[in-house]
């Protein structure tokens, strides 16, 4: 598919995330194809928070249409007729099934999978692919990204991450493969430089791209020849390589038609200190790209699973993961609950901007569907039902939103995940554990 | 002999990848006698007839009661228990048995019917031949190691070592994920499409920092006013720099690669006075060149050569004559000013190109040389080094192709070499450090020469073969274990050797954690990062000297030295310590000994307001005893309900309920002791006697019934555990060596270099060689 765009050379956004509003910039959206098909792409976020939450500070009164937000969810009350809560979700393999402790690895091993991690600290780590991965291999390649995997902390590089799973558990949420976790980025600046380039780099790009794909023809063959002289596993390593080339020699094809300005936004050099700037550029990040569609696929790690970090800009001291086994200590869970809504504050800074570009006759936010949650409810017991989950967009109107729903106990999250794949075009049969399409959600 | 579960060292059955369970938790129960450990016994075999006539009359006698047929505990039934071999079929329910059985976790300790000390141990006893045993006279696997991708470090050592440039190329990669605590798991190293991306504008970076295309000489660089910085009496904005007295436009700038330069300053003058405004060029401070403007308010450009330095440089255009008459007759005399409107820098552009380019561009092609015969060159140099082994001409013909493609294109010659440097470092036989199976058959084999060399050196200094590991390669002299010995001592004694330090150890004691320590600034707004630098440096310094004194690795407990400078001193308490640079002080000896009292643990276990005794009692179980402790049940019933209860409000008796608690008491007897002997040392790793207004107790009592007061006895006590602390540094070094987690079949081995060190004061140079010379190290399984 080719997508031209003319984009004006003007400042986006200024600063780093402040609550200015985007402006609109309609010259930038997306798609002549989209203009064709009369409707906009739908794009699709999965946002991870880490230890749970505070269930009743978080969980909403009412159903339906009729009910209130919860005061953790208090932020989103700009929005709250453009997202929905759900009750009763459930990552099942979040739970030990056998395999022991571990359930913080679990949760982000789980929450976009619902598969069971393999417990084992490095031989033969195994999951499931993820939901934005399955998505990716239908939708991907319509976009020069097929999908763009952010954090803002790096894995840990030593110790244990959790009771006997290895960090890769413990540091990504998106698969690709069963053994192929998909790295964040965490560098606002190079993520932002590798959605739209640098300066720099934009001159000699034609030269650069023809030598490119030589050397990853080249390099291909390297793997294929080698491939044979190995043994099994080995051959497993050389083919997440090959696959790797690949996808890399398509986004070179894909890029000769792509936007030829970088959009002018200022990326600070380096990782920002404040955790709050941090979070809030790459949400501007993940704006900027659904913005230009450069890709309609991302996920977000507020924190890795288990973070310790502490929040003192809302005057909470310890550190997230210990305060969250708060065994119901009234200080602890009130530190939390500043945590969750310090965390909810943010999203509304992520839904904002999304609302802020106008797309048609709605905005993006009305063309996306941003899932925003975690596969532990209860931090203190490590529950792994009635998860936290709160879905915001229509999805370009195929949603109705404004809800609380409740499902029953141990309705699979996948479900959902199935639902959101078909709205956004991904016609996917199942992912994990998922037992059909969400029921209930068209109305 | 007391510790009912120690055998010969040929002979130890108790192991697991994740740790020799029993012995350990034992150790801890009971005191150790490590040192009567018996030689010689007779093999044992967990038979058949042992299980039915001992094993299974006290499994039915103590367990059935509750893992019985009907809603049996934790879905464990052991009701159609019959046979031995049933403990193999469900292995999972028995390693969770053995670790419950070694702290006498269960049947539970409130529970009525108990088996008697006897009875447990003879059930372990078995339980641990039958699960973990391996008899190391018929056992023959090496084991195997995944094709192992480079992780960061080595990438950034590879590529200095291979080609002399130190950028840090692997700055920007993504973190290699970690598993058994280390970041060179090959099994965990993958490898998706966000890396690959990085390893090709990695391979862009670095062939144009090491090859110097004529383009690359013939490149300006230019800085307008906006981007320059000023100093003195000068002033930005706008188009120029405007300086109305002594004043300077300056430019700091990156420069990668060092030579000749042309520096041009574009400027204008007000001229008044008798000499014309005069323009100094400063090399890092340095007048280099002075300018006479020519021309009142006309802009001209001003150019002089230089040689500049690779880094950062600080080029300045400087106005060093200011004249001010402002009574003056004549408006033109009154006022003479400079501004300056551009610096540009040029080059290099030297006929001679830097030393890192002719090493790898040493010949061109002339009137007698085509461009095939001087690549061909340049590659059969080049690509045995970057693959660490020799290359085949099929692999050196694609890639002269591509050169080739190059030239045809119109490009330069070494616009063609950087391109097939990019290709070589994008390529697996660079990215990965291949061990090829193509020969063997399917059976188990001695690795050959150059993947020995790369083993080698990726173990002891993470990074490539030098030339002396490749030249005894080539020579096939490598595997004589004479040689291999030489080359150990040599590769030790090297500086390179300090990869050991910052990526071994550094993992081992999970060091780098503290980068993530955020203790509360309120409450320690002592903990500055200066102080978090000298913290880390604390701790390499240390394991430096006990690796390049070749100590006891028993020192690691508790050495009566540290390093440390006037900052950390200070936080220390320690006195007479002056300056910023570390050096080795002795410690007071009541508060601190050895590893387990630098700052750097101490902040790592603790929470951000508080320490944490659970998080310090693990660390040590798990870092240096190396023991692993069952999984915390699932339903961990409420402290708080229990101590508001019971009225008790200190941690300690917080904490005291949770261990009378029999499904807790199994293991919190173990954790929290240790804990508790560090309460002196508070979340950042100073003394204290109080704590949160109350004196601080850092008294405590082992299950084996040692009992301390304060770190340093609690010490002497771990450093009682001489076996099971060689073991744990023995797994965490081979695991590192190998890149791959154990298997059971490598206790063997670990036996062998514990016994070893045993015999030999623990020194760090036998455990080495120890694991080079050992078979998981020399020889491959199979990889399928």
């Amino acid at each position: 598919m080719s997508s031209k765009y003319t984009l004006p050379r003007r400042t986006f956004l200024k600063g780093l995330g402040t609550a200015m509003a985007l402006p609109m910039l309609e010259a930038m959206t997306p798609m002549a194809s989209a203009a064709e098909n009369s409707a906009s792409p739908v794009r699709m976020a999965f946002i991870f928070f880490p230890n749970g939450a505070i269930v009743p500070s978080w969980k909403p009164e009412g159903e339906g249409t009729a009910w209130e937000l919860s005061r953790t969810l208090e932020p989103l009350a700009p929005h709250k007729d453009q997202i929905n809560v759900f009750t009763g979700l459930t990552q099942h393999h979040g739970r030990a099934n056998g395999d022991g402790a571990g359930d913080h690895a679990r949760n982000a091993g789980s929450f976009l999978t619902g598969a069971q991690p393999r417990k084992t600290a490095g031989a033969d780590i195994k999951l499931g692919v993820s939901v934005d991965q399955a998505a990716a291999r239908l939708i991907g390649p319509q976009t020069r990204l097929p999908s763009l995997e952010l954090g803002v902390e790096r894995g840990r590089n030593s110790g244990n991450c959790d009771s006997g799973y290895s960090c890769a558990y413990s540091a990504n949420i998106s698969w690709k493969t069963e053994t192929t976790p998909m790295a964040k980025e965490i560098n606002p600046k190079l993520a932002f430089e590798r959605l739209f380039g640098s300066a720099d780099a934009a001159k000699g790009q034609a030269e650069r791209d023809i030598y490119r794909k030589s050397i990853l023809d080249l390099v291909a063959e390297d793997a294929a020849l080698l491939r044979k002289r190995l043994g099994k596993k080995d051959q497993r390593k050389l083919d997440e390589y090959f696959n790797s080339v690949r996808e890399l020699e398509q986004q070179i094809d894909r890029t000769a038609t792509k936007l030829t300005e970088v959009p002018e936004y200022d990326v600070p050099e380096g990782i920002p200190r404040e955790i709050e700037s941090h979070i809030r550029l790459m949400y501007d990040i993940m704006t900027l790209a659904f913005q230009t569609d450069t890709t309609r696929i991302s996920t977000f790690m507020l924190a890795n699973a288990g973070s310790n970090r502490s929040y003192p800009m809302v005057g909470v001291k310890g550190g997230h993961h210990s305060l969250s086994h708060h065994r119901n200590d009234e200080q602890k869970m009130e530190d939390i609950t500043k945590i969750d809504t310090y965390l909810v504050t943010q999203l509304a800074y992520f839904l904002d901007k999304l609302k802020s570009v106008k797309e048609g006759d709605g905005t993006l936010l009305d063309n996306s569907l941003i899932l925003y949650g975690s596969a532990i409810a209860d931090g203190n017991r490590h529950s792994h039902h009635d998860l936290p989950i709160v879905l915001a967009g229509s999805g370009g109107g195929q949603l109705p939103t404004g809800q609380l729903r409740h499902y029953p106990n141990d309705t699979p999250l996948n479900n959902l995940f199935v639902s959101m794949c078909h709205m956004a075009g991904a016609k996917l049969d199942s992912l994990g554990d998922s037992t059909g399409l969400l029921k209930g959600l068209d109305s | 002999m007391i510790a009912p579960v120690k055998f010969d060292a040929r002979f130890r059955p108790s192991y697991l990848i994740t740790v020799a369970i029993s012995a350990v938790i034992f150790s801890l129960v009971f005191v150790t006698s490590s040192e009567t450990a018996e030689q010689d016994k007779p093999k044992r075999i967990a038979t058949d007839d042992v299980f039915k006539s001992k094993v299974l009359p006290i499994v039915q006698k103590y367990c059935i009661d509750c893992h019985g047929q009907d809603d049996p505990e934790g879905d464990v039934s052991l009701d159609g228990l019959r046979n031995a071999q049933q403990v193999l079929e469900n292995r999972e329910t028995w390693e969770k048995a053995i670790r419950l059985l070694g702290i006498d976790g269960m049947p539970p300790k409130d529970y009525d019917e108990r088996p008697s000390r006897a009875e447990r141990e003879a059930l372990v006893e078995w339980l641990d031949l039958k699960l973990y045993h391996v008899d190391c006279d018929v056992v023959d696997d090496a084991g195997q190691v995944t094709i192992h991708r480079l992780n960061r470090t080595e990438y950034n050592n590879t590529v200095r070592d291979l080609l002399g440039v130190d950028i840090n190329p692997a700055k920007d990669f993504p973190s290699d994920d970690v598993g058994y605590g280390f970041s060179n798991i090959a099994d965990v190293l993958s490898l998706p499409p966000l890396l690959l991306e990085k390893y090709v504008d990695a391979s862009e970076k670095i062939a144009a920092a090491v090859i110097l295309t004529e383009e690359g000489g013939k490149r300006k660089q230019r800085f307008d006013a906006g981007q320059l910085t000023v100093a003195g009496a000068a002033r930005a904005g706008g188009d120029w720099v405007r300086m109305y007295s002594r004043g300077s436009a300056i430019r700091e700038q990156e420069i990668k690669l060092a030579g000749e330069y042309i520096i041009r300053v574009e400027a204008e003058a007000d001229q008044a006075g008798p000499d014309p405004a005069r323009m100094e060029i400063r090399i890092d401070g340095k007048p280099v060149k002075v300018h006479d403007t020519k021309g009142h308010r006309k802009p001209g450009v001003y150019e002089s050569r230089h040689e500049l330095a690779a880094g950062k440089r600080r080029i300045e255009a400087a106005f060093i004559n200011d004249y001010y008459q402002p009574k003056a007759e004549n408006p033109r005399d009154r006022d003479r000013n400079l501004s300056v409107g551009f610096i540009e820098l040029q080059g290099p552009t030297n006929a001679a190109p830097p030393e890192v380019h002719q090493r790898v561009v040493f010949t061109k092609p002339s009137e007698t040389k085509s461009v095939e015969q001087a690549t061909r060159e340049i590659l059969t140099r080049l690509m045995p080094r970057a693959f660490r082994r020799p290359v085949d001409m099929p692999e050196v013909d694609r890639l002269v192709k591509l050169v080739e493609f190059a030239v045809e294109r119109g490009d330069s010659f070494e616009r063609g070499i950087q391109v097939a440097l990019q290709g070589i470092l994008v390529s697996p036989h660079f990215l990965f450090r291949v061990e090829d199976d193509a020969s063997s058959n399917g059976k188990q084999r001695a690795i050959g020469d150059y993947e020995l060399a790369s083993r080698l050196s990726y173990f002891l200094w993470s990074t490539m073969p030098d030339e002396e590991l490749f030249e005894l390669a080539g020579q096939g002299k490598l595997q004589n274990p004479k040689v291999l010995d030489d080359q150990i001592n040599r590769m030790l004694a090297d500086p390179k050797a300090d990869a050991l330090v910052d990526n071994f150890a550094s993992q081992w004691l999970t060091l780098s954690n503290i980068v993530e320590a955020t203790p509360d600034a309120k409450l320690f707004p002592e903990f500055t990062p200066e102080l978090r630098e000298d913290m880390i440096t604390e701790t390499k310094m240390f394991v430096r000297e006990m690796f390049r004194e070749d100590r006891s690795l028993l020192d690691f407990l508790d050495a009566d030295f540290t390093f440390a400078n006037e900052r950390l001193a200070k936080h220390y308490g320690i006195e007479g310590v002056k300056g910023d640079e570390l050096r080795r002080v002795s410690l007071p000896g009541d508060q601190r000994a050895g590893v387990l009292t630098h700052g750097s643990i101490l902040t790592i276990t603790s929470n951000p307001d508080r320490t944490s005794l659970v998080r310090r009692g693990a660390w040590v179980l798990d870092n240096i005893l190396g023991v692993e402790l069952p999984d915390p049940p699932g339903d961990v019933p409420s402290l708080e309900e229990g101590a508001k209860e019971s009225g008790a409000t200190s941690l300690r008796d917080q904490l005291k309920i949770h261990r009378e608690s029999p499904s807790c008491a199994a293991c919190h007897d173990t954790l929290d002791p240790l804990g508790f002997g560090f309460e002196n040392l508070d979340p950042i790793g100073r003394w204290r006697t109080e704590a949160e207004g109350k004196p601080v107790d850092a008294g405590g009592t082992l299950p084996s019934g040692e009992s301390f007061r304060g770190p340093t006895e609690l010490v002497q006590i771990l450093k009682k555990r001489k076996t099971d602390f060689a073991e744990l540094v023995t797994k965490k070094m081979l695991t590192y060596a190998l890149g791959r987690g154990l298997t059971i079949p490598d206790s063997c081995t670990v036996d062998d270099i514990v016994a070893d060190l045993e015999e030999n004061d623990y020194r760090f140079t036998v455990l080495v060689r120890g694991i080079v010379h050992s078979k998981p190290f020399l020889m491959t399984g199979t990889n399928q």
